[in-house]
This record gives structure tokens, C-alpha cells and sequence, in this order.
């Protein structure tokens, strides 16, 4: 009982000595000093009272915390690092470090810098969008998506079965080629969607069969229809029926692109 | 076409227009210049805020639209008409990241925010906020990611150029490359 006192102890004395900046974070262990109290509790058995239970907890959690908060970059380190990075840019030098050791510590510790002051931009840009999200919310756009009373009611999606039977029937109509070797691989998936996507782009719609026009051979048409499911994957193509066993027809997605490639 | 009839075949175009149109595309239309055009939108918007009518003619993803005024949202939530649900926070950061570095990659995103973002990608694909719009020539060919003219619409922005400043606080941050394409 009085060892887990005692253990509970050192991790409140860890704890305070490292928010007080006493102790070095980089040579304390967490979770050595936390596992080092489990196993007396352990030990203990069923002795360990529940209230102990609840002093380690806190305690522990107290040890976290201060050990956490000392490992990042306070905002006075951010300050330094980022006076140093801009001086060594200016200068076009590196550090002249006694230790090479010391060295990679400091890049380390700038490069956790640089992507926590990223994210925090990012983080207040994103809040920013936010409150314009917030504020856009109240206005209504004429929007002919919405449904109006007489407008056609969304056609239904088609899933990959439906797909798949709908190509059995574009390839039934194809020529028996027969058996003819492997032919080489001129068939670019990349390519077939682009093709496929700036057809869908000119034209607004186009039904199943449409986006077979023109492939001649079996592999052609099995080569679009691998860049339909691409596009399907990415989201760039919905595909619909325009009614219950109605003609399949596919949509570019919604939405242009506003940022060039 | 005198202008009282100009102005008129003006708000009735842009009133039908199934997405944001521009000045261009409606002096097309009308066959009159697109600074007139353009004059008589900035005229019809003036109006409309001073007679404080429902509407107003913003501009947004390029285009003007036609558009319910704020204050009245209370009334046309009741309508059933679908409203926008708010983004995530991770959703909202995730295209905080795309808005300002497109393209990106998923990989390049996810070193940014220090955290998976298949979730918020996907968020944000269904609801047509983003698209692919291209592999990187880099090794497994990753997909980029940018932002759609929904986007646009979904902020209320004109043009990507009215994203807020980035860091705008934070003109100090040395070397974070970032910038706005």
C-alpha cells in the first residue's frame, strides 16, 4: 500500500519538475515511470484502494501532459527557429553546429516547427471558410437542382451488375475476332478516360451504347469501359438510368474544375 | 434594344439560368456588349437593395446568380427545399488545404494535416466540392485533387481569387511554400 503511495508520488514530483522546466524532457520516460507505478499497484492486488486508483490516474494523465507539452515547440522556439531558418536563408548558410547530433536535432525540431505553423494556417484558413460556410448557408441560389413541382424526378444509379450486363450487350454485338496472340498494350487506361471524360464534357450526357461508338475491336471496347469505371471510382462520371430498365445514360459530375492541372 | 427592355431580358436570363452565367454569356444571348450588360447587372443589383426585395443577384463561381436574402432564411428553411448541411471540421480542413495548394495529392494533404483524409476526401467528393483532375508524374501515378465551380457556389465566392489571404496574420512565416494557383 505505501509502495504505490510512493510510486503515485514520484510521478506528481516527475510531473511538477517537468512543468517547471527542472528536468530535461528528453531524459525523463513517461512511460517507464508509469509502468514502474502499474506494477505495484500489480503487486498490491486487491490491496491498491480504489482512491490510489484514482491519485494514479491523475497523476499519470498530470505526467502526460507535462511531458507532451514540453516536447512541442513553445511559441518562443517558434519565434527563434523561424528568425534562424529566415537568417540562414538570407545568408545562403547553415548552422555552424559544434555537434553533428545537435544538428539533426535542430533540423528536426525546425521541420515539426514548420509543418505545426502550416497546419495552424491551414487550421485558420479552414475557419475562415467556415464562417463564410456559415454565413452562405442563409442565402438560397436559384438552383434548378432543386426539385421543382413537374421537373423530372432524379433517375435512379445503376450499379455494377447492371454495368457489366449492359456491356455483354455492346460486346455481343461485336465481330468474333477469334484467338490472335497477346496483343501489345497500346490500350492506355489514362488516355480512354480522358477521351471518354472530354466526350462526356462536350456533350453533357451520353447514353451506354453512345460511348461504344466508333471502338471496333473487343479489347477497345473493354479498355473504355475500364476508363467508365475509373471515372465512376474518381467521381468525375455518374452513371444513371433514365427509368427502370431504361437506357443507361452518364453524367460528367457535378461541378467544373476552378484549378487548372 | 432600348435599355428599359435590356434590363428586363437581363433579369430574365439570369433569373433562368440553370448556374451562375456571365456578363459575356448573356450579352451573347441578348446580342448587346458585355459592358452594358455588365452595367445593367450592377444597376438591377443596386435596385434590388434598395427596395430591399427577396432577391438579390450575387455573384458566385463566375457568374451571376439569382439568390434569397439572408434575413428571409428562416422562411425558406421551412420550404422543402434541401439545405446545406455544414462540412466537417476535418471536411473543412481537408479542402482549406485543397483550395490553396491544388493540385494536390492525397499523400501531400494528409502531410499537411498530419492525419488520414479518406474520409474528408470522400466527404467532399459526393457532395461535388472537389474532383480529380489529374495523376502527378511521380511514382504510382497519385491522383490530384482540385476544387469544382461547386465549390465556389457552396462558399459563396466569386472566383478563387476571393479565397481569404492565407496567414494573413502571418506574413512573417518563413518558407512554408505555400501558394495560390
Amino acid at each position: 500500500m505505501e509502495q504505490v503511495k510512493a510510486s503515485i508520488g514520484r510521478l506528481e514530483d516527475l510531473a511538477r519538475a517537468l512543468d517547471r522546466g527542472e528536468v530535461d524532457p528528453s531524459s525523463v520516460s513517461a512511460s517507464d515511470a508509469i509502468q514502474a507505478c502499474l506494477d505495484e499497484i500489480r503487486a498490491a492486488g486487491g490491496m491498491a484502494a480504489l482512491d490510489q486508483v484514482g491519485d494514479f490516474l491523475v497523476a499519470a494523465s498530470a505526467l502526460m501532459h507535462a511531458k507532451s507539452r514540453t516536447l512541442l515547440p513553445s511559441e518562443g522556439a517558434q519565434g527563434e527557429a523561424a528568425a534562424a531558418s529566415a537568417q540562414a536563408s538570407d545568408t545562403e548558410l547553415g548552422y555552424e553546429e559544434d555537434d553533428e547530433s545537435d544538428e539533426g536535432e535542430a533540423g528536426a525540431d525546425e521541420a515539426l516547427i514548420a509543418r505545426l505553423m502550416q497546419y495552424r494556417v491551414f487550421k485558420e484558413a479552414a475557419r475562415e471558410l467556415a464562417m463564410r460556410e456559415e454565413a452562405w448557408r442563409a442565402v438560397y441560389l436559384r438552383d434548378f437542382e432543386t426539385p421543382v413541382p413537374g421537373a423530372r424526378s432524379v433517375p435512379p444509379e445503376v450499379g455494377l451488375v447492371d454495368l457489366v450486363a449492359a456491356l455483354r450487350g455492346v460486346l455481343r454485338t461485336m465481330p468474333d475476332e477469334g484467338f490472335r496472340g497477346i496483343p501489345a498494350d497500346d490500350l492506355a487506361l489514362e488516355d480512354r478516360m480522358e477521351a471518354v471524360l472530354s466526350q462526356l464534357r462536350a456533350k453533357g450526357e451520353l447514353t451506354f451504347r453512345q460511348l461504344f461508338a466508333g471502338q471496333t475491336t473487343r479489347a477497345e471496347v473493354i479498355a473504355v469501359f475500364l476508363a467508365l469505371l475509373e471515372l465512376i471510382r474518381l467521381h468525375a462520371a455518374v452513371v444513371r438510368q433514365s427509368s427502370r430498365f431504361g437506357e443507361i445514360l452518364i453524367y460528367p459530375a457535378a461541378g467544373g474544375t476552378t484549378g487548372g492541372v | 434594344m432600348e435599355y428599359r427592355e435590356a434590363r428586363s431580358a437581363v433579369e430574365a436570363v439570369t433569373f433562368a439560368s440553370p448556374r451562375p452565367i456571365s456578363a459575356e454569356r448573356i450579352a451573347e444571348i441578348l446580342g448587346l456588349d458585355a459592358r452594358t450588360v455588365a452595367a445593367i447587372l450592377d444597376d438591377l443589383r443596386r435596385e434590388y437593395d434598395r427596395e430591399r426585395r427577396g432577391m438579390q443577384i450575387v455573384f458566385v463561381a463566375g457568374g451571376y446568380q439569382m439568390a434569397t436574402r439572408p434575413e428571409h432564411a428562416g422562411y425558406v428553411a421551412r420550404l422543402d427545399v434541401r439545405s446545406r448541411q455544414r462540412l466537417s471540421r476535418a471536411a473543412l480542413e481537408t479542402i482549406a488545404v485543397i483550395a490553396y495548394r491544388q493540385p494536390i495529392t492525397k499523400a501531400e494533404i494528409e502531410s499537411v494535416r498530419g492525419v488520414r483524409v479518406d474520409a474528408a476526401l470522400g466527404a467532399l467528393l459526393e457532395r461535388g466540392l472537389i474532383r480529380a483532375v489529374g495523376r502527378k508524374k511521380a511514382p504510382g501515378r497519385p491522383v490530384l485533387y482540385g476544387t469544382t465551380s461547386e465549390f465556389l457556389r457552396w462558399f459563396g465566392l466569386g472566383s478563387l481569387d476571393e479565397l481569404p489571404p492565407l496567414g494573413a496574420d502571418d506574413d512573417d512565416a518563413p518558407g512554408l511554400g505555400l501558394r495560390l494557383t
